[in-house]
């Protein structure tokens, strides 16, 4: 055992998850309970959960790592995760929560009534999720590896069934439950080690600054296009992802769905704020000695607060890859045992419906480990920032388009989910081949999706026939939806 | 649906939009012509602000997130208060 502090903190966290896990086990006995909490989630704890959900291993130990590698271009990737929360807030969050679903599926379904349209939105889910899964396992794996000096095999298990437990545990209740408290030591562990680090330079920033110059410049790493394509792929991405846009239906109302945005604003925001500091007091104080770029954090709370510090973080990034693995799990468990279980077999009782969701957040979890194993060694910031591109390219046109042009066809709806989806996969294989240059695609991939479905819903011109009662739902306020039911 | 309710219900999502679209547009162009003004600005986004914190980096690190509060803010508020008197 080489951290025994770290080693009994992730101790804790293990124990603390399968705890919240077991009192929860009541609330799954139905599907509504095990998707979306029944809906009873209140603004506050839902932004602490979706923090939770979205500060993954690539927020808490990939930005600062790309930070003291790269500097300036590093800081990109911060002010991208944070941006999409507001494009979420003006654009979907109150109309997805006023249409009440259990997954994406169901809402580009309902909206359009579309068996095609569902499947697609299903695999759309399964690849977002998995590029999104795979580096949160390389995360787990390295880091528990490397620091406490476990196998990756066996970290990269332990992660893996630790989640599945207490998922098909407790579900989305469990899960949120765990995600505020892993959001809370995750954003802890941040603020305690920029605190410690910036104390090295007399609290003062600018003093920093002046010993990592040449690290405050832009272009260390990415040129103009591919710093603006960055940008923009994570800005919109962040609307596309599966597993944050089914958070906002456990809200109780639209209006609780705004407020829990909000907030969530204000702790990732302040999250992502820490990290440049984080990063430049690394390469100021550790120089070129953290071997990779996801152990610069840890590295770091050592260098400034001795082993206490360093388990702290280590626990906090072990919480942060728990959050965001579980968040999949359900989106996954979701398009799997709801969008395609549902459709095979649609007179299934709810009590038929939790159990295949229960088995299919194992099968999900064991999914989760063989992929953690075979991409070992990959970039997790860089793996995330892909998930994002593909989220941003297949899902946030549709949802856009589909929420607030009455115009959009089915037919519109799913040629543009296609080119969005096919268009960036291709995208992202041809630069990981180096056959382009362009690292993030969305920046053509979003606008291609976008025209392809206004093109394809012009020259098709069959609108739903409910078109109308759809934009009434998820637009009017509920106020008006109680008028209207007397 | 009746026809009244249905041009109520559009003039209510025209305005909504309106009012997203461009608080979304004022983001999205603070966010994104940052690289914009690295690029062909790059002498003046690198002079000095604050000691050794340059334009580009307190846009970058403190700016951006002002502006989305500030946004955030207004937005939530704006819309809390159509929707009560709505």
């Amino acid at each position: 055992m080489q951290q025994p502090i770290a080693t009994a903190l992730v101790g804790v966290i293990v124990a603390i998850s399968i705890i919240v896990a077991f009192l929860s086990r009541k609330y799954t006995k139905s599907t509504a309970e095990f998707y979306v909490a029944g809906r009873g989630i209140s603004a506050i704890q839902n932004a602490l959960a979706l923090s939770g959900d979205y500060m993954s291993a690539a927020s808490f130990l990939g930005v600062a790592g790309l930070v003291w590698a790269y500097g300036y271009d590093g800081i990109w990737y911060a002010a991208g995760f944070f941006g999409g929360w507001l494009v979420l807030l003006l654009f979907l969050a109150s109309p997805i929560r006023r249409f009440g679903a259990y997954t994406i599926a169901d809402f580009v379904a309902g909206r359009f009534h579309s068996r095609p349209l569902r499947i697609t939105a299903m695999i759309g889910t399964l690849l977002v999720s998995l590029f999104y899964i795979v580096p949160q396992m390389v995360g787990a794996g390295e880091l528990l590896g490397l620091l406490l000096g476990w196998e990756y095999v066996f970290a990269v298990a332990i992660a893996g069934t630790l989640i599945t437990v207490y998922v098909v545990l407790g579900g989305m209740r469990a899960t949120t439950y765990n995600q505020i408290i892993q959001c809370i030591l995750l954003w802890t562990a941040m603020f305690v080690v920029m605190t410690l680090a910036l104390g090295k330079f007399n609290f003062n920033y600018s003093n920093l600054l002046s010993t990592v110059k040449e690290y405050t410049v832009p272009g260390r790493w990415l040129d103009f296009k591919n710093s603006f394509a960055l940008i923009f792929g994570l800005v919109l991405g962040t609307a596309g992802l599966p597993h944050i846009l089914i958070r906002f239906y456990t809200n109780p109302s639209g209006r609780s769905a705004r407020w829990t945005a909000v907030w969530t604003l204000f702790i990732i925001g302040t999250f992502y704020m820490m990290t440049p500091v984080v990063g430049l007091a690394a390469r100021s104080l550790l120089g070129n000695s953290p071997p990779t770029t996801n152990l610069v954090l840890p590295m770091l709370a050592q260098y400034v607060g001795g082993e206490w510090m360093m388990g702290v973080v280590i626990a906090g990034a072990f919480a942060a890859i728990l959050s965001t693995v579980a968040g999949l799990v359900i989106a996954s468990t979701g398009a799997i045992a709801h969008d395609l279980f549902t459709m095979l077999v649609p007179g299934a009782s709810d009590k038929r419906q939790v159990l295949v969701a229960k088995l299919t957040s194992i099968g999900v979890g064991i999914i989760a480990i063989l992929t953690g194993l075979v991409f070992r060694g990959y970039n997790v910031a860089f793996l995330v920032g892909l998930a994002f591109a593909i989220a941003a390219s297949t899902f946030f046109p549709v949802l856009m388009m589909g929420v607030w042009w009455k115009g959009t066809t089915e037919k519109g709806a799913l040629a543009g989910m296609i080119v969005g989806m096919v268009g960036s996969a291709v995208m992202i294989v041809t630069s990981l081949l180096k056959l382009q240059s362009l690292m993030n695609p969305s920046i053509i991939t979003v606008p291609a999706a976008f025209i392809t479905i206004w093109a394809v819903s012009k020259i098709d011109g069959k609108t739903p026939h409910d078109t109308m009662e759809f934009m009434h739902k998820v637009h009017m306020p509920e106020k008006v939806h109680e008028r209207d039911n007397g | 649906m009746n026809s009244s309710k249905d041009k109520a219900t559009e003039e209510y999502v025209s305005r909504e939009f309106r009012k997203s679209i461009w608080l979304g547009i004022c983001f999205l162009f603070v966010t994104l012509i940052l690289p914009v003004l690295n690029h062909f600005t790059g002498g003046f986004m690198l002079r000095s602000m604050f000691g050794n914190l340059s334009v580009t980096y307190v846009y970058s690190v403190l700016f951006i997130y002002i502006v989305a509060w500030v946004i955030t803010v207004y937005y939530v508020l704006r819309t809390d208060k159509e929707e009560e008197a709505h």
